[in-house]
Protein backbone atom coordinates (compact mmCIF):
# COMPACT_ATOMS: atom_id res chain seq x y z
CA UNK A 1 0.00 0.00 0.00
CA UNK A 2 1.35 3.29 -1.06
CA UNK A 3 1.71 5.69 1.68
CA UNK A 4 0.07 9.00 0.99
CA UNK A 5 2.65 11.76 0.51
CA UNK A 6 0.60 13.98 2.75
CA UNK A 7 0.94 11.46 5.44
CA UNK A 8 4.59 10.94 4.81
CA UNK A 9 5.45 14.70 4.94
CA UNK A 10 5.04 15.12 8.67
CA UNK A 11 7.30 12.21 9.16
CA UNK A 12 9.93 13.93 7.08
CA UNK A 13 9.28 17.31 8.77
CA UNK A 14 9.54 15.97 12.23
CA UNK A 15 12.61 14.10 11.33
CA UNK A 16 14.23 17.23 9.68
CA UNK A 17 16.84 18.45 12.17
CA UNK A 18 15.39 21.15 14.40
CA UNK A 19 18.85 22.60 14.14
CA UNK A 20 17.83 24.54 11.02
CA UNK A 21 15.03 26.27 12.81
CA UNK A 22 17.12 27.06 15.84
CA UNK A 23 19.91 28.28 13.64
CA UNK A 24 17.62 30.42 11.49
CA UNK A 25 15.90 31.83 14.55
CA UNK A 26 19.17 32.62 16.25
CA UNK A 27 20.57 34.30 13.16
CA UNK A 28 17.34 36.31 12.82
CA UNK A 29 17.43 37.44 16.43
CA UNK A 30 21.10 38.26 16.18
CA UNK A 31 20.44 40.23 13.04
CA UNK A 32 17.64 42.15 14.72
CA UNK A 33 19.82 42.84 17.75
CA UNK A 34 22.71 44.08 15.63
CA UNK A 35 20.31 46.09 13.49
CA UNK A 36 18.63 47.63 16.52
CA UNK A 37 21.93 48.54 18.04
CA UNK A 38 23.10 50.01 14.75
CA UNK A 39 19.91 52.01 14.39
CA UNK A 40 20.29 53.34 17.91
CA UNK A 41 23.89 54.32 17.49
CA UNK A 42 23.45 55.70 14.01
CA UNK A 43 20.03 57.29 14.09
CA UNK A 44 18.28 57.53 17.42
CA UNK A 45 21.01 58.52 19.84
CA UNK A 46 22.36 61.39 17.75
CA UNK A 47 18.90 62.92 17.76
CA UNK A 48 19.27 63.41 21.51
CA UNK A 49 22.58 65.06 20.89
CA UNK A 50 21.41 66.95 17.85
CA UNK A 51 23.08 70.32 17.55
CA UNK A 52 21.15 73.41 18.63
CA UNK A 53 18.93 74.72 15.92
CA UNK A 54 20.86 77.95 15.92
CA UNK A 55 23.98 76.03 14.97
CA UNK A 56 22.43 74.57 11.83
CA UNK A 57 22.59 76.18 8.46
CA UNK A 58 19.36 77.64 7.11
CA UNK A 59 19.09 74.79 4.64
CA UNK A 60 18.81 72.39 7.51
CA UNK A 61 15.52 73.62 8.71
CA UNK A 62 11.97 73.56 7.63
CA UNK A 63 10.12 76.83 7.28
CA UNK A 64 8.37 76.41 10.60
CA UNK A 65 11.57 75.57 12.34
CA UNK A 66 13.30 78.42 10.63
CA UNK A 67 10.70 80.85 11.89
CA UNK A 68 11.20 79.55 15.41
CA UNK A 69 14.93 79.79 14.97
CA UNK A 70 14.62 83.30 13.60
CA UNK A 71 12.60 84.41 16.62
CA UNK A 72 15.05 82.73 18.94
CA UNK A 73 17.95 84.44 17.21
CA UNK A 74 16.12 87.75 17.24
CA UNK A 75 15.66 87.40 20.99
CA UNK A 76 19.32 86.54 21.40
CA UNK A 77 20.35 89.52 19.30
CA UNK A 78 18.13 91.80 21.38
CA UNK A 79 19.68 90.45 24.56
CA UNK A 80 23.16 91.01 23.21
CA UNK A 81 22.26 94.48 21.97
CA UNK A 82 21.10 95.49 25.43
CA UNK A 83 24.20 93.92 26.94
CA UNK A 84 26.42 95.83 24.52
CA UNK A 85 24.60 99.06 25.39
CA UNK A 86 25.16 98.34 29.06
CA UNK A 87 28.82 97.67 28.42
CA UNK A 88 29.10 101.08 26.76
CA UNK A 89 27.24 102.88 29.57
CA UNK A 90 29.52 105.32 31.31
CA UNK A 91 27.35 106.08 34.33
CA UNK A 92 26.83 103.71 37.22
CA UNK A 93 24.01 101.31 36.41
CA UNK A 94 22.49 97.93 37.11
CA UNK A 95 22.35 94.98 34.77
CA UNK A 96 19.88 92.17 35.14
CA UNK A 97 20.78 88.97 33.37
CA UNK A 98 17.65 86.89 33.71
CA UNK A 99 19.08 83.78 32.13
CA UNK A 100 22.15 83.74 34.35
CA UNK A 101 20.17 84.85 37.41
CA UNK A 102 22.58 87.70 38.09
CA UNK A 103 22.38 91.34 38.97
CA UNK A 104 25.47 93.39 38.18
CA UNK A 105 26.50 96.77 39.46
CA UNK A 106 28.62 98.31 36.74
CA UNK A 107 30.09 101.60 35.60
CA UNK A 108 31.97 102.64 32.52
CA UNK A 109 32.46 99.06 31.39
CA UNK A 110 33.76 97.91 34.76
CA UNK A 111 31.85 95.33 36.76
CA UNK A 112 31.84 96.51 40.35
CA UNK A 113 29.80 93.70 41.83
CA UNK A 114 27.99 90.58 40.70
CA UNK A 115 25.05 89.46 42.83
CA UNK A 116 23.09 86.24 42.70
CA UNK A 117 19.51 87.21 41.93
CA UNK A 118 16.47 85.01 42.21
CA UNK A 119 13.83 85.98 39.71
CA UNK A 120 10.35 85.40 41.06
CA UNK A 121 8.01 83.44 38.87
CA UNK A 122 4.25 83.33 38.74
CA UNK A 123 2.77 81.25 41.50
CA UNK A 124 -0.57 79.51 40.97
CA UNK A 125 -3.39 81.42 42.62
CA UNK A 126 -4.63 78.34 44.40
CA UNK A 127 -1.36 77.71 46.16
CA UNK A 128 -2.10 78.12 49.85
CA UNK A 129 -0.70 81.28 51.31
CA UNK A 130 0.34 82.71 47.97
CA UNK A 131 -2.85 84.40 46.91
CA UNK A 132 -1.87 87.64 48.56
CA UNK A 133 1.10 87.92 46.29
CA UNK A 134 -0.80 87.99 43.07
CA UNK A 135 -1.42 91.21 41.20
CA UNK A 136 -4.49 93.07 42.29
CA UNK A 137 -4.17 92.02 45.88
CA UNK A 138 -3.53 94.68 48.47
CA UNK A 139 -3.45 92.43 51.51
CA UNK A 140 -0.10 90.90 51.89
CA UNK A 141 2.73 89.52 53.92
CA UNK A 142 4.13 90.73 56.18
CA UNK A 143 1.15 92.32 57.80
CA UNK A 144 3.04 95.24 59.27
CA UNK A 145 3.02 97.61 56.38
CA UNK A 146 4.60 95.86 53.45
CA UNK A 147 1.34 96.20 51.59
CA UNK A 148 2.53 99.64 50.61
CA UNK A 149 5.13 97.89 48.54
CA UNK A 150 2.91 95.36 46.98
CA UNK A 151 0.11 97.80 46.48
CA UNK A 152 2.29 99.17 43.76
CA UNK A 153 2.40 95.82 42.10
CA UNK A 154 -1.30 95.41 42.69
CA UNK A 155 -2.17 98.70 41.06
CA UNK A 156 -1.85 97.23 37.64
CA UNK A 157 1.84 97.68 37.18
CA UNK A 158 3.25 94.24 36.99
CA UNK A 159 6.77 93.31 36.02
CA UNK A 160 7.29 92.07 32.55
CA UNK A 161 8.76 88.60 32.82
CA UNK A 162 10.24 88.65 29.33
CA UNK A 163 11.41 92.25 29.24
CA UNK A 164 14.57 92.98 27.33
CA UNK A 165 15.45 96.63 27.47
CA UNK A 166 16.05 99.48 29.89
CA UNK A 167 14.36 100.51 33.11
CA UNK A 168 15.18 103.04 35.80
CA UNK A 169 15.40 102.90 39.56
CA UNK A 170 12.35 104.71 40.90
CA UNK A 171 12.19 106.49 44.24
CA UNK A 172 11.06 104.42 47.16
CA UNK A 173 7.33 105.24 47.28
CA UNK A 174 7.10 106.38 50.86
CA UNK A 175 10.63 107.55 51.26
CA UNK A 176 10.58 106.24 54.78
CA UNK A 177 11.77 103.26 56.74
CA UNK A 178 11.44 99.84 55.22
CA UNK A 179 8.63 97.72 56.54
CA UNK A 180 8.89 94.30 58.08
CA UNK A 181 11.88 92.11 57.50
CA UNK A 182 12.99 93.95 54.44
CA UNK A 183 16.65 94.81 54.30
CA UNK A 184 16.36 96.91 51.22
CA UNK A 185 14.08 97.52 48.28
CA UNK A 186 14.58 98.97 44.86
CA UNK A 187 11.56 99.81 42.80
CA UNK A 188 12.09 99.75 39.07
CA UNK A 189 10.11 101.84 36.65
CA UNK A 190 7.98 98.91 35.50
CA UNK A 191 7.02 98.07 39.07
CA UNK A 192 9.54 95.30 39.53
CA UNK A 193 10.79 95.10 43.08
CA UNK A 194 14.31 94.10 43.87
CA UNK A 195 14.39 93.26 47.52
CA UNK A 196 16.05 91.37 50.31
CA UNK A 197 14.70 90.32 53.62
CA UNK A 198 15.90 88.93 56.90
CA UNK A 199 14.58 85.41 57.04
CA UNK A 200 15.92 81.96 57.73
CA UNK A 201 17.92 80.93 54.68
CA UNK A 202 15.70 78.01 53.74
CA UNK A 203 12.67 80.23 53.50
CA UNK A 204 14.47 82.63 51.25
CA UNK A 205 14.32 80.33 48.28
CA UNK A 206 11.04 81.67 47.06
CA UNK A 207 11.32 84.99 45.34
CA UNK A 208 7.89 86.56 45.26
CA UNK A 209 6.23 86.61 41.89
CA UNK A 210 7.24 89.63 39.91
CA UNK A 211 10.14 90.39 42.21
CA UNK A 212 13.83 89.79 42.32
CA UNK A 213 15.33 88.53 45.54
CA UNK A 214 18.88 89.33 46.54
CA UNK A 215 20.88 88.11 49.48
CA UNK A 216 21.00 90.34 52.50
CA UNK A 217 24.75 90.89 52.06
CA UNK A 218 24.38 91.90 48.44
CA UNK A 219 21.51 94.26 49.13
CA UNK A 220 23.35 95.87 52.03
CA UNK A 221 26.40 96.34 49.85
CA UNK A 222 24.42 97.70 46.92
CA UNK A 223 22.11 100.20 48.50
CA UNK A 224 24.81 102.73 49.29
CA UNK A 225 25.90 102.91 45.69
CA UNK A 226 22.48 103.30 44.10
CA UNK A 227 20.63 106.42 43.19
CA UNK A 228 17.19 107.26 41.92
CA UNK A 229 16.96 107.39 38.17
CA UNK A 230 19.85 105.00 37.78
CA UNK A 231 19.55 102.99 34.58
CA UNK A 232 18.80 99.31 34.73
CA UNK A 233 19.59 97.19 31.67
CA UNK A 234 17.57 94.01 31.55
CA UNK A 235 18.15 91.06 29.29
CA UNK B 1 13.35 22.56 2.23
CA UNK B 2 10.07 22.65 4.07
CA UNK B 3 7.83 25.76 4.30
CA UNK B 4 8.61 26.39 7.94
CA UNK B 5 12.32 26.16 7.35
CA UNK B 6 11.87 28.67 4.56
CA UNK B 7 10.02 31.04 6.89
CA UNK B 8 12.76 30.84 9.50
CA UNK B 9 15.38 31.41 6.85
CA UNK B 10 13.53 34.50 5.53
CA UNK B 11 13.22 35.77 9.11
CA UNK B 12 16.92 35.31 9.60
CA UNK B 13 17.71 37.10 6.36
CA UNK B 14 15.45 40.04 7.29
CA UNK B 15 17.14 40.21 10.67
CA UNK B 16 20.52 40.26 9.03
CA UNK B 17 19.32 42.92 6.60
CA UNK B 18 18.09 45.13 9.42
CA UNK B 19 21.35 44.59 11.24
CA UNK B 20 23.44 45.47 8.21
CA UNK B 21 21.32 48.55 7.55
CA UNK B 22 21.68 49.72 11.14
CA UNK B 23 25.40 49.23 11.09
CA UNK B 24 25.65 51.04 7.76
CA UNK B 25 23.65 53.99 9.09
CA UNK B 26 25.77 54.09 12.20
CA UNK B 27 28.93 54.19 10.14
CA UNK B 28 27.46 56.81 7.83
CA UNK B 29 26.43 58.90 10.81
CA UNK B 30 29.93 58.82 12.21
CA UNK B 31 31.45 59.99 8.94
CA UNK B 32 28.78 62.25 7.47
CA UNK B 33 27.41 64.16 10.49
CA UNK B 34 24.21 63.92 12.50
CA UNK B 35 21.39 62.13 10.75
CA UNK B 36 18.91 64.52 12.35
CA UNK B 37 20.49 67.39 10.46
CA UNK B 38 20.61 65.33 7.30
CA UNK B 39 16.95 64.57 7.67
CA UNK B 40 16.18 68.24 8.09
CA UNK B 41 18.21 69.15 5.04
CA UNK B 42 16.22 66.79 2.91
CA UNK B 43 12.98 68.03 4.46
CA UNK B 44 13.76 71.75 3.95
CA UNK B 45 11.60 73.24 1.25
CA UNK B 46 13.09 75.43 -1.42
CA UNK B 47 10.32 78.01 -1.46
CA UNK B 48 11.03 81.75 -1.53
CA UNK B 49 9.78 82.07 2.07
CA UNK B 50 12.30 79.56 3.25
CA UNK B 51 15.03 81.31 1.31
CA UNK B 52 14.11 84.67 2.84
CA UNK B 53 14.06 83.15 6.28
CA UNK B 54 17.32 81.44 5.57
CA UNK B 55 18.93 84.70 4.55
CA UNK B 56 17.44 86.42 7.59
CA UNK B 57 18.82 83.72 9.84
CA UNK B 58 22.22 83.94 8.26
CA UNK B 59 22.26 87.71 8.69
CA UNK B 60 21.03 87.38 12.26
CA UNK B 61 23.71 84.82 13.07
CA UNK B 62 26.34 87.13 11.64
CA UNK B 63 24.98 90.03 13.69
CA UNK B 64 24.98 87.92 16.83
CA UNK B 65 28.51 86.75 16.22
CA UNK B 66 29.64 90.35 15.72
CA UNK B 67 27.88 91.45 18.92
CA UNK B 68 29.36 88.56 20.88
CA UNK B 69 32.82 89.46 19.66
CA UNK B 70 32.36 93.11 20.52
CA UNK B 71 31.03 92.37 23.99
CA UNK B 72 33.78 89.85 24.67
CA UNK B 73 36.42 92.30 23.47
CA UNK B 74 34.98 95.19 25.50
CA UNK B 75 34.65 93.09 28.64
CA UNK B 76 38.15 91.72 28.24
CA UNK B 77 39.50 95.24 27.79
CA UNK B 78 37.74 96.40 30.96
CA UNK B 79 38.96 93.41 32.91
CA UNK B 80 42.52 94.05 31.79
CA UNK B 81 42.48 97.75 32.72
CA UNK B 82 43.73 98.54 36.20
CA UNK B 83 41.03 99.86 38.49
CA UNK B 84 40.04 99.83 42.14
CA UNK B 85 36.68 98.95 43.65
CA UNK B 86 35.64 99.77 47.21
CA UNK B 87 32.69 98.31 49.05
CA UNK B 88 31.96 100.68 51.91
CA UNK B 89 29.48 98.32 53.56
CA UNK B 90 31.81 95.35 53.44
CA UNK B 91 34.87 97.49 54.12
CA UNK B 92 37.26 96.25 51.52
CA UNK B 93 39.16 97.63 48.57
CA UNK B 94 40.08 95.53 45.58
CA UNK B 95 42.79 96.29 43.11
CA UNK B 96 41.97 94.64 39.79
CA UNK B 97 44.18 94.36 36.78
CA UNK B 98 44.45 91.79 33.98
CA UNK B 99 41.95 89.56 35.74
CA UNK B 100 43.98 89.54 38.94
CA UNK B 101 42.20 90.78 42.06
CA UNK B 102 43.91 91.78 45.29
CA UNK B 103 41.66 92.58 48.24
CA UNK B 104 42.48 94.48 51.43
CA UNK B 105 40.34 95.24 54.44
CA UNK B 106 39.84 98.90 55.25
CA UNK B 107 38.33 101.24 57.80
CA UNK B 108 35.70 103.58 56.42
CA UNK B 109 33.91 106.74 57.49
CA UNK B 110 32.19 106.58 60.83
CA UNK B 111 29.01 108.32 59.74
CA UNK B 112 27.24 110.75 62.02
CA UNK B 113 29.04 112.35 64.96
CA UNK B 114 28.28 115.23 67.30
CA UNK B 115 30.95 117.90 67.25
CA UNK B 116 30.64 121.22 69.08
CA UNK B 117 26.93 120.62 69.42
CA UNK B 118 26.45 120.05 65.71
CA UNK B 119 25.68 116.78 64.00
CA UNK B 120 28.40 116.18 61.45
CA UNK B 121 28.72 113.31 58.97
CA UNK B 122 31.97 111.58 58.23
CA UNK B 123 31.05 109.28 55.36
CA UNK B 124 33.27 107.64 52.82
CA UNK B 125 31.98 109.11 49.58
CA UNK B 126 30.54 106.84 46.89
CA UNK B 127 30.97 107.38 43.19
CA UNK B 128 33.76 107.47 40.69
CA UNK B 129 37.15 108.85 41.61
CA UNK B 130 40.69 108.51 40.38
CA UNK B 131 44.07 108.48 42.02
CA UNK B 132 45.37 112.02 41.86
CA UNK B 133 48.65 111.59 43.69
CA UNK B 134 50.90 109.26 45.65
CA UNK B 135 52.89 110.00 48.77
CA UNK B 136 55.34 108.06 50.90
CA UNK B 137 55.65 108.78 54.63
CA UNK B 138 52.77 111.23 54.47
CA UNK B 139 52.23 113.80 57.16
CA UNK B 140 48.73 114.52 58.26
CA UNK B 141 47.63 118.14 58.35
CA UNK B 142 44.43 117.89 60.39
CA UNK B 143 41.41 119.77 59.12
CA UNK B 144 39.44 121.98 61.49
CA UNK B 145 37.16 119.11 62.52
CA UNK B 146 40.06 117.48 64.32
CA UNK B 147 40.38 120.46 66.65
CA UNK B 148 36.61 120.66 66.98
CA UNK B 149 36.61 117.01 68.10
CA UNK B 150 39.41 117.71 70.57
CA UNK B 151 37.53 120.68 71.97
CA UNK B 152 34.34 118.67 72.33
CA UNK B 153 36.15 115.79 73.96
CA UNK B 154 38.02 118.04 76.43
CA UNK B 155 35.19 120.53 76.89
CA UNK B 156 37.62 123.21 75.84
CA UNK B 157 37.53 126.30 73.68
CA UNK B 158 39.47 126.63 70.45
CA UNK B 159 42.22 129.20 70.09
CA UNK B 160 43.84 129.54 66.70
CA UNK B 161 47.46 130.60 66.95
CA UNK B 162 48.89 133.13 64.53
CA UNK B 163 52.57 133.59 63.58
CA UNK B 164 52.85 136.43 66.12
CA UNK B 165 50.87 134.75 68.91
CA UNK B 166 52.24 134.62 72.45
CA UNK B 167 49.84 133.08 74.96
CA UNK B 168 50.72 133.14 78.66
CA UNK B 169 49.96 129.75 80.25
CA UNK B 170 48.99 129.09 83.88
CA UNK B 171 52.29 127.22 84.50
CA UNK B 172 54.31 130.36 83.77
CA UNK B 173 55.42 129.38 80.27
CA UNK B 174 54.39 131.16 77.10
CA UNK B 175 53.06 129.35 74.06
CA UNK B 176 54.48 131.08 71.05
CA UNK B 177 55.44 130.69 67.41
CA UNK B 178 59.02 131.07 66.29
CA UNK B 179 59.65 130.62 62.58
CA UNK B 180 58.25 127.22 61.54
CA UNK B 181 57.78 126.00 65.10
CA UNK B 182 55.22 126.35 67.83
CA UNK B 183 56.81 125.94 71.27
CA UNK B 184 57.11 126.97 74.84
CA UNK B 185 59.12 129.92 76.04
CA UNK B 186 60.19 129.39 79.64
CA UNK B 187 60.82 132.12 82.18
CA UNK B 188 64.54 132.06 81.32
CA UNK B 189 63.71 132.83 77.68
CA UNK B 190 64.59 129.37 76.33
CA UNK B 191 62.39 128.14 73.47
CA UNK B 192 61.38 124.45 73.23
CA UNK B 193 59.43 123.36 70.18
CA UNK B 194 56.37 121.18 70.74
CA UNK B 195 56.93 117.68 69.29
CA UNK B 196 54.94 117.43 66.04
CA UNK B 197 51.78 115.37 66.50
CA UNK B 198 51.21 116.47 70.06
CA UNK B 199 47.82 117.99 70.73
CA UNK B 200 47.97 121.40 72.39
CA UNK B 201 45.25 121.12 75.03
CA UNK B 202 45.83 123.16 78.16
CA UNK B 203 44.17 125.74 80.37
CA UNK B 204 40.74 124.74 79.04
CA UNK B 205 41.76 125.55 75.50
CA UNK B 206 42.70 123.70 72.32
CA UNK B 207 45.42 125.59 70.47
CA UNK B 208 45.50 125.26 66.72
CA UNK B 209 49.00 125.69 65.24
CA UNK B 210 49.19 127.99 62.23
CA UNK B 211 49.33 126.46 58.77
CA UNK B 212 52.87 125.95 57.60
CA UNK B 213 54.35 125.24 61.04
CA UNK B 214 55.84 121.85 61.83
CA UNK B 215 53.34 121.38 64.64
CA UNK B 216 50.45 121.63 62.20
CA UNK B 217 51.59 118.29 60.72
CA UNK B 218 51.05 114.96 62.48
CA UNK B 219 53.57 112.33 61.44
CA UNK B 220 52.66 108.62 61.49
CA UNK B 221 48.91 109.09 61.66
CA UNK B 222 48.55 108.24 57.96
CA UNK B 223 50.94 105.31 58.12
CA UNK B 224 53.57 104.69 55.53
CA UNK B 225 51.84 105.58 52.26
CA UNK B 226 48.97 107.62 50.91
CA UNK B 227 47.05 107.41 47.64
CA UNK B 228 45.20 110.66 47.11
CA UNK B 229 41.75 110.97 45.63
CA UNK B 230 40.03 114.38 45.72
CA UNK B 231 38.43 116.67 48.29
CA UNK B 232 40.90 115.47 50.90
CA UNK B 233 39.87 111.81 50.66
CA UNK B 234 42.56 109.16 50.32
CA UNK B 235 43.67 105.62 50.93
CA UNK B 236 46.34 105.59 53.59
CA UNK B 237 47.96 103.53 56.30
CA UNK B 238 47.37 104.01 59.99
CA UNK B 239 48.89 104.15 63.45
CA UNK B 240 45.78 102.36 64.73
CA UNK B 241 45.65 98.96 63.00
CA UNK B 242 42.88 97.78 65.31
CA UNK B 243 40.53 100.16 63.58
CA UNK B 244 40.72 98.26 60.27
CA UNK B 245 37.39 96.66 59.47
CA UNK B 246 35.43 99.26 61.39
CA UNK B 247 33.60 102.46 60.54
CA UNK B 248 35.92 104.82 62.36
CA UNK B 249 37.58 107.17 59.91
CA UNK B 250 36.57 110.62 58.86
CA UNK B 251 35.87 109.45 55.33
CA UNK B 252 39.28 108.25 54.20
CA UNK B 253 39.95 104.56 53.65
CA UNK B 254 42.53 103.28 56.10
CA UNK B 255 44.58 100.19 55.46
CA UNK B 256 47.11 98.41 57.61
CA UNK B 257 50.59 99.74 56.86
CA UNK B 258 51.71 96.43 55.39
CA UNK B 259 48.66 96.39 53.12
CA UNK B 260 49.03 99.95 51.84
CA UNK B 261 52.68 99.15 51.20
CA UNK B 262 51.58 96.26 48.97
CA UNK B 263 48.89 98.29 47.24
CA UNK B 264 51.00 101.40 46.68
CA UNK B 265 53.31 100.11 43.92
CA UNK B 266 50.39 98.54 42.02
CA UNK B 267 48.53 101.80 41.66
CA UNK B 268 49.34 104.46 39.11
CA UNK B 269 48.13 108.04 39.12
CA UNK B 270 44.85 108.33 37.18
CA UNK B 271 43.78 104.78 38.11
CA UNK B 272 39.97 104.86 38.30
CA UNK B 273 38.45 104.13 41.70
CA UNK B 274 34.82 103.06 42.05
CA UNK B 275 33.32 103.33 45.51
CA UNK B 276 29.90 101.87 46.29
Amino acid sequence: MDASPSLSEPAVATSEPALWRWLAGAVGLLGCAVGGAGWWVGVAAPVYEAPALSAMTPEQKSVGEQRAVYRQLQQERNRLTVRAEAQAEVERHLRLDREAGKLWLAEDGFILRICEAMFGTAIPSDMPGMRDWLPGQQRSWPANGAHRLYGRVGNGVFPQPDLIGRLDVDPWPDGGALPGNLVGVLVLSDGTLIYSERRPPLLSFDARPGTILLSEADMNALVGGLTEGMKVYVW
Amino acid sequence: MSGSTLRYTVFALIGLGVGASGVREALAARTAGPPAADALISAAPSSGDADDLGQGITAMQAGIAALQQKIAADEAASTARAHMVVSVTERFVEHREKGEITRFNIAVGKGAAWISGRKTRFDTPVGRFEITGKEENPRWQPPSWHFDELATKNRAKITELRPDSAVALSDGRTLTVQGKDVGYLDTAGAFTPVPPGENLVMDGRVFVPPYGTNQRFYPGVLGTHRLLLRDGYAFHGTNNPNSIGTASSHGCMRLRNEDIAKLYPKVAVKTPVFIY
